[in-house]
């Protein structure tokens, strides 16, 4: 790196980036197919554009972490508080007061600043979130939640009550009632108020100094990525894997629960509300491998041996992002209207497909055999027959 | 990116910027005149140095007509129709990519495929109307015509137009291509689209 992308990179990194993203993680940078806009919808400021290149976050960027709440696949990292800080503020606090007690209240900047948990935004919370003060021993999570809908992000906490339907299905897993989680409403602070407070000399150029930082840093490419570009292409990015960070603080977390709970109920999720889902391959299946490919988090492997060929599932690395069934050609994939939510504590891989591969003579690219049939792959066949259908149209 | 360049006369690149909307080059052939000697497939295949079994051209020959009675003047004929990739208004394979490694560019109508982005899944040789992209297996990409984009960049026509033996193939702006048509095949202008005018909206024009 030189000089100016150390200039670059310090800029960046230390005055105003606030999230950082992870492009082989998002699925618009994966795949075509995919239809997925749940950050730029989720994002008050309108500071994510998606483009070839997956999520991108333009200036004006307020860190209120909607997007690394509502992104399935954990494309986003938070710098400066992430979930792995809250959760060590949870559980200190569990040591003074919270024992079988109290009900701990999570609120926004904006509603009750003497919250038990004050985050920038209530559309930033995660699953986790919500499911670590009750193993820190609270007697029920109340989520004081201001008049959302006067805010200026109320596009960020659009999402709050999917998220907290896909935290009752863990809280049903785990033998937790459902009413130890609700909302409450409280009157908000207004932006009124706040904006009226009177302010020192240096606080006002001091904002000012930080919006100016986040317009240049957002200006400044990327340098450190420009260059992994550069000398990795597409297909090969494609095919390394990052983990899902979000999802492995999950699993973390929801393992030991499960150690302490002891026995677990079986769920079954509704696949709209799911954080993961059940995916099913059909014998139309022709080995192209994409599902495997396009599958952000690794959670659909294929095996080529010799003779056959398959494809296993890792259902507990699964996000239930859809992007497998958009982006098979021969709908051969398909996502099971429920899913075991059990599965996410079983790391084991399952069998989606199997069958028995054959080279063929013509293109030398693997088809699956169905029964005894010619050499030659169901694609040739068709390409030849469209071929001459074509030609016949042309000079008759 | 490279511009359009003078690798048509100076009337017909006036003519085509007097003209509203995007361009679309491309080849037209005269079947009339076509001997299928192979000469383009050839010459495609040392420019653009394909490995086996992979062709941007092909001739295919036809047989049309039947032989009925010996004693009338035999009612049948042979047409060889070379088959390059058809660059498509709306390219199916385009529309089939699910990495979206193939772009139809806007300043000179040329499908391409991004063999950086290109996974070899052959979505694209699924969905072609005209079977046309094919798999690489040594370099584990599609491929397809480019309309030798690379000569068209010098100025110059693709390999198999400038090959033809018989001079039957022609390049250019497709408007143009089309008056081409009218002023040298004015007797006989039953000018053909491959396959009619079908929903991908091929390019290359065909007269018999």
């Amino acid at each position: 790196m030189g000089i100016a992308g150390k200039v670059a990179d310090t800029i960046i990194n230390n005055q105003s980036r606030h999230m950082l993203i992870e492009a082989s993680l998002c699925t618009r940078f994966r795949s075509s197919k995919s239809d997925c806009a749940l950050c730029a919808d989720s994002c008050p400021v309108g500071a994510i554009d998606i483009g070839e290149n997956g999520a991108e976050i333009k200036g004006g960027c307020i860190n209120c972490g909607a997007c690394f709440s509502v992104c399935p696949n954990g494309a986003f990292t938070i710098k400066d508080r992430d979930d792995k800080t809250i959760i060590r503020e949870i559980s200190s606090r569990s040591g003074t007061n919270l024992h079988g007690t109290k009900v701990f209240s999570i609120s926004c900047n904006k509603g009750d600043a003497s919250s038990d948990l004050t985050v920038s935004c209530l559309g930033r919370l995660t699953e986790v979130l919500l499911l670590w003060p009750i193993r820190a021993g609270a007697q029920a999570v109340e989520i004081a939640q201001p008049a959302c809908k006067d805010c200026p992000s109320a596009k960020a906490v659009s999402h709050l009550s999917e998220l907290i339907r896909r935290t009752l299905y863990l809280y049903d897993m785990l033998g937790i009632k459902r009413d130890r989680i609700y909302i409450k409403e409280i009157p908000r602070r207004g932006p009124t108020k706040s904006s009226e407070k009177s302010v020192s000399r240096r606080e006002f150029l001091g904002a000012i100094r930080k919006n100016a930082a986040g317009a240049a840093a957002a200006a400044i490419p990327d340098f450190e990525n420009k260059e992994d570009e550069k000398g990795e292409d597409f297909k090969d990015v494609i095919h390394k894997r990052h983990e899902n960070p979000k999802r492995a603080l999950l699993l973390e977390s929801l393992k030991d629960f499960s150690l302490e709970a002891g026995t677990l109920n079986t769920v079954y999720a509704d696949s709209k509300d799911s954080i993961s889902a059940e995916v099913e391959v059909t014998a139309e299946c022709t080995a192209c491998g994409v599902c495997a490919a396009v599958c952000p988090t690794g959670a659909i492997i294929q095996i080529r041996t010799e003779d056959r060929f398959s494809l296993n599932f890792r259902p507990d690395l699964c996000t239930n992002c859809k992007v497998c069934a958009a982006a098979c050609m021969h709908k051969a994939v398909s996502i099971k209207g429920s899913a075991l939510l059990n599965l996410l504590l079983q790391q084991k891989e399952m069998r989606l497909f199997e069958g028995k591969k054959k080279a063929c003579s013509v293109c030398r690219m693997d088809f699956i055999d169905k029964g005894p049939g010619s050499d030659i792959c169901p694609l040739c066949i068709d390409r030849h027959r469209r071929q001459m259908a074509a030609i016949q149209n042309l000079i008759k | 990116m490279p511009e359009a360049g003078a690798f048509i006369t100076e009337e017909m690149i006036q003519a085509s910027i007097a003209k509203k909307g995007p361009k679309q080059y491309t080849i037209w052939v005269d079947l009339e005149y076509c001997v299928g000697c192979n000469a383009c497939t050839m010459a495609c295949k040392a420019e653009n140095n394909t490995p086996v079994g992979v062709d941007y051209n092909r001739v295919i020959e036809v047989e049309v007509g039947e032989f009925k009675d010996p004693a009338e003047k035999p009612g049948v004929r042979v047409y060889f129709v070379p088959m390059p990739c058809m660059h498509c208004g709306k390219p199916a394979c385009m529309a089939a990519c699910p990495v979206g490694a193939i772009t139809k560019r806007k300043e000179d109508g040329v499908v391409l495929i991004n063999k950086d982005k290109c996974i070899g899944c052959r979505y694209c040789a699924w969905a072609c109307p005209y079977g046309h992209p094919q798999f690489n297996a040594e370099a584990k990409v599609m491929e397809k015509c480019t309309l030798c984009v690379h000569r068209l960049e010098k100025g110059l026509k693709p390999a198999c137009v400038d090959t033809c033996i018989a001079r039957t193939r022609f390049f250019g702006e497709v408007n143009d291509l089309t008056k081409l048509i009218r002023e040298k095949r004015a007797e006989r202008v039953s000018l053909g689209f491959i396959g009619g005018k079908t929903a991908t909206d091929p390019s290359v024009l065909y007269t018999k």
